[in-house]
């Protein structure tokens, strides 16, 4: 299942290319924003300062904390990291997902974008 | 009372192991109650400390004790304010920066999948943010009042600030309101009832050039 | 989430009131902080490495001490009293500091402390007392100089001072006296 998974750089890239983001922030707890979860991430190491990804049955689930630049509205921008990752996960989702006949990651759930910091 | 003392004998009323001695030697009165007396810099006057030479021999040679702990304590501060700056970026590093976050305040998206929202921290630096681009104001503590997870609930801003000497301060409060109602519009969808402020201080500029000491450390 | 570290520039928060800056710092704001760090971290500085006796766990304490001031800001009533809550925090750090050298090595810490500097009194005369003060106190029993340092750096009543080291009033009076005393007589020495 981890194969048919996007990376996370592909997806810090994703975030980062959004206009208006300068920044990413450990997403933490996950647990607090998946719920059920938490035992798949017991043993993982401390979040680092990126999209944090998981699939939860065949559902696909995103989180990520942003910083927005100085001279951006920070709800346009929040919205736009939505709309850019939405967009790549449905892709991926269609390329890897249903292609590869795996039905594990069948849709995307849940993208949760915080943002942390302003200017 | 007592004899004259001679010249380069102890005070005996230093003697840390007679402290009988030390009240007869000092008018019926304690080392730590003429220290006392000196906190409060001698008053009310007490006739019975002011008129006993030996009181006064030993509250010379407190104030002397407290002159030398002042330099002291002066020059080692001046040396740790001469010190390098690692110990501050030390400090800096290991401060948990999530800890004042506060709720989340989410923001519309019609995807269902969306779960966007902006920390009560990030708002609160927005709004600090607004009062630092604004000259002679400076912005403290700021609340946010109400239900803000759900952005149909107004909620008030209760805002605390400083401003300069000299300024014109319902002026400057309606300039910063403008701002914030202005800032809060771009950055949330938060539904803004009002905006208080409450000028807490008034602080005075500082000329170019001067140094302030604001932890009151005095040089003897 | 790694702190935003910016290039220090003269900012009017450096010279805002404790109250100003409480305020800020408990919402957040890492400059403010900054700036409290800046303004009393040095005499906390000094004050933990007299409760201490040495240099040696003064930035350990220090940063413990201002990892808690961080976390409990908003606690903080009257932002004016930043002070002295600040110091009381740090004497809470050095305590305990003092406590766990304790519990590692059971050796009798009536002992002097070396002191750090004996360098001949060849100095001018103020140069000389300081240093002479500055050995008297390191060469204090720890309870007598956790007792004047409280007092004397930290301004702490003497009700204060019992709180903080879990003793009766009586027994802090007759600690400070001691110290007092000791340091008064020593100081009758070096003229």
């Amino acid at each position: 299942m981890t194969d048919v998974l996007p990376s996370t750089d592909e997806l810090n890239a994703v975030v980062l290319a959004v206009a208006g983001v300068d920044g990413l922030f450990a997403v933490a707890p996950l647990s607090a924003v998946l719920g059920t979860v938490r035992d798949a991430l017991t043993h993982r190491p401390p979040a680092p300062h990126s999209v944090s990804v998981v699939a939860h049955g065949t559902a696909l689930s995103v989180a990520v904390k942003i910083g927005v630049a100085d001279g951006y509205a920070a709800a346009d921008v929040c919205r736009r990291v939505h709309d850019a990752l939405l967009n790549h996960l449905t892709h991926h989702v269609t390329n890897h997902g249903t292609a590869a006949g795996t039905p594990e990651v069948a849709e995307v759930a849940e993208i949760a974008v915080t943002v942390a910091r302003i200017g | 009372m007592t004899e004259p003392r001679e010249p380069q004998a102890p005070f005996d009323a230093f003697d840390v192991d007679t402290p009988e001695r030390e009240v007869a030697h000092l008018a019926g009165h304690t080392i730590e109650q003429l220290s006392d007396y000196l906190d409060r810099e001698r008053t009310p006057a007490d006739p019975s400390i002011d008129e006993s030479p030996e009181c006064q021999i030993a509250l010379r040679s407190l104030q002397h004790l407290r002159n030398v702990q002042g330099t002291l304590l002066a020059q080692d501060v001046t040396r740790e304010r001469e010190r390098g700056d690692s110990w501050v970026t030390a400090i800096l590093q290991n401060i948990d920066l999530e800890a004042h976050s506060g709720r989340d305040i989410p923001l519309a998206h019609p995807s269902p999948s969306a779960r966007l929202v902006v920390t009560e921290g990030a708002v609160r630096g927005i709004l600090r943010a607004t009062g630092d681009g604004m000259e002679n104001i400076i912005v403290g503590r700021c609340r946010l009042h109400g239900d803000v997870s759900s952005p149909s609930d107004p909620i008030t801003i209760r805002i605390d600030a400083a401003v300069s000497a000299g300024e014109d301060i319902p002026a400057k409060a309606h300039a910063l309101r403008v701002a914030v109602y202005a800032a809060l519009r771009a950055h949330t969808d938060l539904t803004v009832a009002a905006v208080e402020i409450t000028i807490r201080d008034v602080y005075l500029p500082t000329p170019a050039g001067e140094s302030v000491d604001p932890t009151g450390i005095e040089q003897p | 989430m790694s702190p935003p570290l910016r290039d220090r520039i003269a900012s009017p928060l450096d010279t805002a009131s404790d109250l100003t800056l409480v305020g800020r710092a408990a919402d957040g704001d890492v400059r403010a902080f900054e700036v409290i760090v800046r303004r009393y971290g040095p005499l906390m500085r000094v004050y933990a490495a007299r409760v201490l006796g040495s240099n040696d766990e003064m930035d350990d304490v220090v940063q413990e001490a201002f990892i808690t001031v961080w976390q409990r800001l908003a606690t903080l009533e009257d932002g004016a009293a930043l002070k002295s809550w600040l110091m009381r925090i740090v004497s809470r750090k050095s305590i305990d500091r003092l406590r766990a050298r304790r519990e590692r090595a059971d050796f009798d810490l009536h002992e002097p402390l070396a002191p750090e500097h004996q360098s001949p009194p060849r100095m001018a005369e103020a140069h000389f007392q300081t240093q002479a003060l500055s050995r008297a106190l390191a060469n204090l029993p720890e309870d007598q100089r956790r007792c004047w340092t409280l007092r004397e750096l930290a301004g702490s009543s003497y009700v204060g001072i019992a709180d903080e080291l879990n003793l009766p009033v009586s027994t802090v009076r007759g600690l400070l006296a001691r110290a007092r005393k000791t340091l008064l007589r020593e100081m009758e020495e070096w003229r």
